[in-house]
């Protein structure tokens, strides 16, 4: 038997179809004056979304930080070339013995033990690679010098500072056992500024190191998802 | 000419040897002084690397350790020839060739901070023959050991990631054009 069938389900026409992504329909003509004002009650309509924002370059900001913790470490140190490395205070009534990075009261050798000369050194290299990474933020061309030039930096802060440390602290040791150990040897060793920069720009240089290491992961991650969206 | 495979390899014989060079910089004295009274040595001062004082009757109020950067630096090294061989299975660098070159870079790093800090301290302690005439330094090989060690670092550092291998020829380029 033929006929017409039974209407089991309802034609394309007879539901609101739902709008292909992207669309959005007309806006109902605006009242002019032409007319009475009338706000129709109800929710607002949704706001029109904007154009789609691009994905933050989490790689390029870390290059931002590590270079800006470069430089900050290359400036501690440089700073700390100016200050007091340490001082010896003693009760003799003698002036104390004090230690800048570049000469001392005399007392050791005849040459001072001229610590500015790594630490300037350290400073210019750390200086340098932090501004070939924050560089390397808009020049991929840059990165592989930028990161050899960076880890080179941080190892030589790494060095200087872990050896001035040791030998201040040393130094602070022998004393201390030395005034403990025999009647009138009250000498007293004061840690100076140029030391306690240094192991900070020590830190610094080191914190650097993290999203210097972090960023060229994330870059391939980011290059692999875009991948994933083309395909 | 070299092929990158081939650069990355001597890259990695490079740390090799700078790790070696670097290894025995701790079994090497920075300086010994001598002190002589009436042309007889009294007292002989020898500093190594751990920054003990080492002689008859040794003893330095202030002492100077370069082991730990130095340990510190032969193991980034290890880890640069571990990465340059890696890298070296393909024309291309690579993952492998970036952490191979940083690594030497640290190392580098290390090495000629190390090699600084101990030089000046040195220097300091040869000007002791100005103090007067019974006090004579001389200085040791580890200076020299720690400098080579940074010179084969950085020569590491710059063949890591070198070259990669020129294009030859493209199939297809003939019938495309």
């Amino acid at each position: 038997m033929t006929g017409p069938s039974a209407p089991w389900s309802p034609s394309p026409q007879a539901f609101p179809q739902p709008a292909p992504q992207g669309f959005h329909p007309p806006a109902p003509p605006f009242p002019t004056s032409g007319g009475p004002v009338a706000w129709a009650g109800g929710v607002a309509p949704p706001p029109l979304p904007g154009p789609p924002r691009a994905p933050v370059d989490v790689g390029a900001v870390l290059r931002l930080v590590a270079g800006a913790l470069l430089v900050a470490a290359g400036l501690l140190v440089a700073i700390a070339c100016t200050l007091t490395v340490f001082e010896i205070e003693n009760d003799f009534g003698d002036p104390p013995f004090e230690a800048t990075a570049w000469s001392d009261s005399g007392e050791r050798y005849p040459t001072p033990v001229r610590w500015g000369i790594p630490m300037a050194a350290v400073a210019v290299v750390l200086l340098v690679g932090g501004v070939l990474v924050v560089v390397s933020r808009w020049s991929a061309r840059v990165r592989g010098a930028a990161a050899a030039m960076a880890a080179a930096a941080a190892g030589g802060a790494l060095a200087v500072g872990w050896m001035v440390g040791d030998y201040v602290a040393d130094l602070d040791a022998t004393l201390r056992e030395n005034g403990s150990a025999v009647e009138g040897f009250p000498e007293v060793l004061r840690t100076g500024g140029g030391t306690v920069l240094l192991q900070i720009a020590l830190w610094t240089a080191l914190a650097a190191v993290v999203p210097l290491v972090l960023a060229p992961v994330l870059d391939a991650a980011r290059a692999r998802a875009a991948l994933g969206g083309v395909r | 000419m070299l092929r990158p495979v081939r650069v990355r390899q001597v890259s990695a014989g490079l740390a090799v040897a700078a790790a070696v060079a670097g290894l025995l910089s701790l079994a090497l004295s920075l300086d010994t002084t001598r002190f002589f009274y009436e042309g007889e040595e009294l007292e002989v001062v020898t500093r190594i690397a751990s920054g003990e004082v080492l002689g008859e009757g040794g003893f330095s109020l202030d002492t100077l350790a370069w082991a730990g950067p130095t340990v510190l630096a032969v193991v980034l090294l290890g880890g640069a020839a571990v990465g340059a061989v890696l890298a070296a299975r393909s024309d291309r660098p690579g993952p492998w060739g970036a952490a191979a070159q940083q690594l030497a870079a640290g190392a580098t790093g290390l090495l000629a901070g190390v090699t600084g800090v101990v030089v000046v301290f040195g220097v300091s302690d040869v000007s002791a023959y100005r103090v007067g005439e019974g006090v004579v330094t001389r200085w040791g090989p580890a200076p020299l050991a720690l400098a080579i060690a940074a010179v084969l670092a950085l020569a590491a550092t710059l063949t890591a990631r070198r070259g990669s291998a020129t294009v030859l020829a493209t199939i297809g380029a003939g019938e495309a054009s």
